[in-house]
């Protein structure tokens, strides 16, 4: 029997779809159960990571690197949002994403986007 | 002999030794951050060595590698926060210990036995690759792809709570690797007419999502809160009797982490677990194991280092990843335009030989890293949670920009990242997913090779001496586990 290019991609695809229903009708070992604040904070995070890619693009690495820093510490610490820790995440991330950009704009030669105004 | 000394010449180069250096100490302080293990600290690591020439960037990547290792268990011991699997079992006494009072010896316990094993485990691996070298050169397509499959039924059949979840993983990183077009036919497969997607998924961006992305969302998951880094507290020196107690689990450690990590079979799991059983049976102090037993730190985290230059075997002489870890580092040497195998051997032999001779070198760094310095590392654990966590995913996003400079690339470990959470949610392994990646469009080039040499008969497997115990052994693996998984499921419904 002869092997097209699909033949061992669909193959496996279909494989992994019965895997998938396998694995479902069975008693997952160790179902977790997440508390609402973690719930809460991990789906932040994942909100922030989806829009990034358009942050990235149009503010440049430093500001959206500053602004995602800020946005998961922020959701990380739990508590509800005060001026004060906002601006320290704010400066900590700026500091940190400056560095970044330097060493790798400026020592690695690794090109990175800048505001969509400079 | 003579290879490894010119790759000694290679290693001790100024810059080589350097770069060794700051891969060592990169790999410690990240790699002692809670959390972190091997495969995420080079990972992340990744696109500092972008730039490097190729020696260079993997002698540097081998400190890293180590570095980690090393880095690892200063958090185990201290924190209590395993970074991987594999140091589970150091976390179980090496905290009592610290607890105790004896954060100091079981340090360092931990880290000669460290340089112990990864010395004697080097040597081994410079005595083993030359001869695994010549045996893969004899290998056919079908034994290449036997070998292949052995490895898909051991990492799906060892890792994770059941064999469906690694199977479910391992598939899934199988359909990711063959998106894309076709290497042999030019034809496009799982593309979804998304032009973007034409040129496949790289591996590197899949291990920043699942690792970097993915680890974040499961801790971010599970509520703030912060465990109590516990302080250094008692001499780094061993007293005689510690020393009598911790040479010989260094030792077994070895014997039991080189080749298990040699196998593909996960990584250094099984080894640390294996080294932990059999330092419990042979101990005189079996009841201080699980309140602080200096053998069941010593034993697991030699057979951890030695495993891990067991796992580079495969990885150097076959290009067969055999654990989370080593699935990254072939992406790091494919991002150089290397394929490891045993053509590497005899097309870049200073660059091996090189990287080999930089363990010795990165053990001895990392001792002197280690031991001394280790208040300085503990100072890392200081940083807090939320700031760690946010700057993984700022180096995370950054390294996989890095890749191609594309912001898909950032959307794609998003949505990658998302799926690792699910998977840890679910009790799935992700190891499975690398390997399957990485290993997926090779095993189907071998497979197609195989077929096409033998005009289409599938006998070809079979009729190989090779090829067919190959595959015998993954039959009766696959059987084995499927068993063993039906049983559990009918003792715990």
């Amino acid at each position: 029997m002869a092997i097209t290019p699909l033949t061992v991609p669909y193959g496996i695809g279909a494989m992994l779809l019965v895997a998938l229903l396998g694995a479902g009708a069975r008693a997952v070992p160790e179902r977790t159960a997440f508390d609402h604040a973690g719930r809460h904070m991990s789906a932040v995070i994942a909100a922030a990571l989806l829009i990034l890619p358009v942050a990235f693009m149009s503010l440049g690495f430093v500001i959206a690197s500053t602004a995602l820093f800020a946005v998961v510490a922020g959701s990380m610490r739990g508590a509800s949002p005060r001026a004060g820790t906002v601006a320290i995440d704010l400066l900590v991330g700026a500091a940190f994403s400056i560095a970044l950009y330097t060493l790798f704009t400026g020592g690695l030669g690794v090109s990175l986007p800048s505001p969509w105004f400079l | 002999m003579g290879e490894l000394l010119n790759g000694f010449a290679v290693a001790l180069t100024p810059s080589n030794l350097l770069w060794g250096l700051a891969g060592t100490t990169m790999g410690t302080a990240v790699g002692v951050l809670p959390g972190i293990g091997p495969a995420l600290t080079v990972e992340l690591l990744l696109p500092v060595t972008y730039g490097l020439d190729p020696t260079a960037a993997l002698i540097m990547f081998a400190g890293i590698y180590y570095g980690a290792m090393y880095g690892g268990s200063t958090t185990s011991i201290l924190l209590n926060t395993p970074g991987e699997s594999a140091t589970i079992v150091t976390a179980l006494d090496g905290h009592h210990m610290a607890r105790n009072g004896r954060a100091g010896a079981a340090l360092a316990t931990a880290a000669i036995g460290s340089f112990v094993a990864g010395t004697i485990a080097t040597c081994a691996l410079s005595l083993t690759a030359p001869v695994m070298v010549k045996l893969a050169l004899a290998f056919g397509a079908a034994d290449y792809f036997a070998l292949m499959v052995l490895a898909f039924v051991m990492v799906t059949t060892m890792l994770g709570a059941s064999p469906w979840l690694g199977w479910c993983s391992l598939l899934l990183g199988l359909t990711l690797g063959f998106v894309g077009i076709d290497g042999l036919s030019g034809q496009s497969r799982f593309t979804l007419g998304i032009p973007y997607l034409l040129d496949g998924i790289d591996p590197i961006i899949v291990a920043i999502g699942l690792f970097a992305v993915g680890e974040t969302l499961w801790v971010a998951s599970r509520g703030p809160g912060m465990d109590d880094v516990l302080p250094v507290r008692g001499s780094l020196m061993m007293t005689a009797a510690e020393w009598s107690r911790s040479w010989r689990p260094w030792l077994r450690g070895t014997a039991i982490g080189f080749p298990l990590g040699a196998l593909p079979a996960g990584g250094a799991e099984l080894p640390t677990l294996m080294s932990y059983a059999i330092e419990r049976r042979l101990s005189k102090h079996p009841d201080e194991f699980g309140h602080g037993a200096i053998e069941a730190v010593a034993g697991p985290e030699a057979a951890n280092n030695a495993s891990a230059a067991g796992t580079l075997v495969p990885l150097l002489t076959l290009g067969l990843p055999t654990s989370a870890t080593a699935a990254v580092l072939l992406a790091a040497f494919q991002q150089f335009g290397l394929q490891p195998g045993p053509l590497l051997f005899e097309h870049e032999t200073a660059l091996v030989w090189g990287v080999i001779a930089s363990l010795y070198i990165g053990n001895v760094m990392l001792l002197v890293l280690n031991l001394p310095l280790v208040g300085l590392w503990v100072k890392l654990l200081a940083i807090p949670r939320q700031w760690l966590y946010a700057g993984i995913l700022v180096v995370a996003s950054l390294g996989a920009f890095s890749v191609h400079c594309a912001a898909g690339d950032l959307l794609l470990m998003a949505i990658i990242g998302i799926v690792g959470f699910a998977m840890r949610a679910a009790g799935a392994p992700v190891a499975p997913v690398m390997i399957g990646l990485i290993l997926g469009p090779a095993a189907e080039q071998h497979l197609r090779r195989a077929l096409a040499i033998s005009q289409g008969d599938w006998t070809v497997f079979l009729t190989r001496p090779l090829s067919a115990s190959l595959i015998v052994v993954s039959l009766l693996l696959a059987g084995w586990g499927l068993a063993r998984s039906a049983t559990r499921h009918k003792i715990e419904p």
